[in-house]
């Protein structure tokens, strides 16, 4: 019974882990540039970074839906009009780090890690 | 009447000091409302004296977007002989097409070349482009009418020919020259590049001869320009262009720019942007949206009139700044002294239209176009 337990508390503790990976929210703004979104959305799939990103963007624009198709890429929807409510004034690609900083991609940056994460 | 106001005292207990504070504090909220209103009512504003309905995207419509792809060359709109609207462009497929604001029917022509169209003018009677290093002249029909081999400029920087998709037209017209526009590539040691027009703003050209001339206002050589491509018109005698986001408006011909003269007596409407601050577009927008932004000239017979996006009021909601804008329309001599000043409280619209003294905004996405007297 113990044992259970113990073996039971170790897979909560370790799903609960994997999770905790996934904490930086990126954020796709109403105003971003196109050839951004698709550059970065290839890097996190070719840098396999799917799982360290909660991406966030209104799917009913149809260029962001089929890009993160295309990458094969986990989304969240969140409608245009709450998205600076939410996550605050700012534009194209955003990057939301736990300590609350707030890190908006220029339109010649690609995401990087160390750099940006 | 001395006793219905004795009535009235007694009723709402004018002897109390509270009420009375309370009436004072009234009178004085009514009075500074008032000169809120006052000083927001500084501004003569337009009033539509008409409109029309249309339906841009009938049956017969068959692009994807009405706001961008179709006038990437060049746009123009005509009254025809029946007082009935036409809209002509060129398609992303290189079709010509025309819109009947009569009829609401899109009509489009054969494709008329597959190669990429580098320049384009259209008016009443021809239509002029550039592909494949010929320039060609072509009748509605298609027809070629006149053609001739095209003499490129001799530019030792990456350069291309310049676009706006806010212009009417890349390619203009002045007597026996067409005129272009240009961009060079200045790359930097640090590996970024400056995309910046000409030192001499127009390439004039014709069969014979080719060249390189006019300049517009100094401070443009001094300051960087994120929206590059100006703001550009032609009377077949002069070009009248300005940047679009600078106070100054010129006049120039073939042999020389003849005027540089300020739009607004005030200096500080028109904003700079830092060459690094371009990448990011947080800065650009509020660059953009608090500025004022010279987004149209149309050269009529006897004036030349400047539309300008402005900034009306700028509030916060939910802690996200948001703007208003409303369009300043600006009338001049054809010696670029200003004549008068209106307002428009609506600023979208996707083509203007002036005949005589009529305004005319046509707005696609909403199928309707608003008439003003100017």
């Amino acid at each position: 019974m113990k044992f259970n337990f113990l073996f039971f508390l170790l897979i909560v503790l370790f799903f609960s882990c994997s999770e905790k990976n996934k904490n930086i929210d990126m954020v796709i703004y109403p105003e971003y540039c196109g050839g951004c979104v698709s550059r970065n959305f290839s890097a996190i799939k070719n840098n396999d970074l799917n799982d360290k990103f909660n991406i966030y963007f209104d799917s009913t624009d149809l260029f962001i839906l089929n890009e993160s198709k295309l990458n094969k890429l986990d989304f969240n929807h969140i409608d245009n009009t709450d998205i600076r409510s939410k996550f605050g004034d700012y534009a194209n690609i955003v990057i939301l780090m736990l300590d609350g900083e707030a890190i908006e991609l220029k339109t010649n940056e690609t995401i990087e890690k160390g750099k940006h994460f | 009447m001395v006793l219905n106001f004795r009535n009235m005292f007694e009723k709402f207990n004018l002897k109390q000091p509270n009420f009375l504070i309370g009436l004072l504090f009234a009178i004085f909220s009514i009075q500074i409302g008032c000169k809120e209103k006052a000083e927001n009512d500084q501004r003569s504003y337009l009033t539509p004296i008409d409109s029309l309905n249309f339906n841009y995207t009938s049956d017969s419509w068959r692009g994807d977007r009405s706001d961008y792809l179709e006038y990437r060359f060049g746009r123009n709109m005509f009254n025809d002989s029946n007082k009935t609207f036409l809209y002509i462009s060129i398609d992303s497929d290189n079709r010509l097409h025309t819109f009947n604001f009569n009829t609401n029917t899109h009509t489009y022509s054969k494709q008329i070349c597959n190669s990429k169209i580098d320049a384009f003018k259209i008016d009443r009677s021809f239509i002029y482009l550039l592909y494949d290093s010929i320039f060609y002249v072509k009748d509605y029909q298609l027809n070629t009418i006149d053609s001739f081999v095209y003499n490129p400029p001799n530019i030792s920087q990456k350069h291309d020919i310049d676009f706006s998709v806010e212009n009417n037209s890349n390619l203009f017209k002045i007597k026996d020259y067409f005129v272009l526009m240009y961009y060079v590539i200045d790359e930097k040691p640090d590996g970024t590049n400056i995309y910046r027009n000409t030192d001499s703003l127009f390439y004039y050209f014709n069969r014979d001869t080719a060249f390189f001339a006019n300049k517009t206002c100094p401070e443009a050589d001094t300051t960087f320009q994120y929206f590059r491509y100006p703001v550009v018109a032609n009377d077949f005698e002069y070009l009248y262009h300005t940047p679009r986001v600078m106070n100054c408006i010129s006049k120039s011909i073939e042999l020389k720019t003849l005027i540089n003269t300020s739009i607004d007596t005030l200096k500080n409407n028109y904003l700079t942007l830092k060459h690094e601050d371009q990448y990011e577009i947080s800065k650009l927008k509020t660059y953009r949206f608090s500025t004022h932004y010279n987004r149209d000239i149309i050269a009529s017979k006897n004036y030349i009139y400047l539309i300008k996006e402005i900034p009306s009021k700028i509030y916060y909601v939910n802690n996200v700044r948001t703007y208003d804008h409303l369009l300043e329309l600006k009338k001049f001599d054809k010696h670029l002294n200003i004549i008068n000043t209106f307002y428009i409280k609506d600023k979208v619209y996707s083509y203007a239209f002036i005949e005589g003294n009529k305004l005319y905004l046509f707005n696609f996405n909403k199928s309707k176009c608003l008439k003003y007297e100017i």
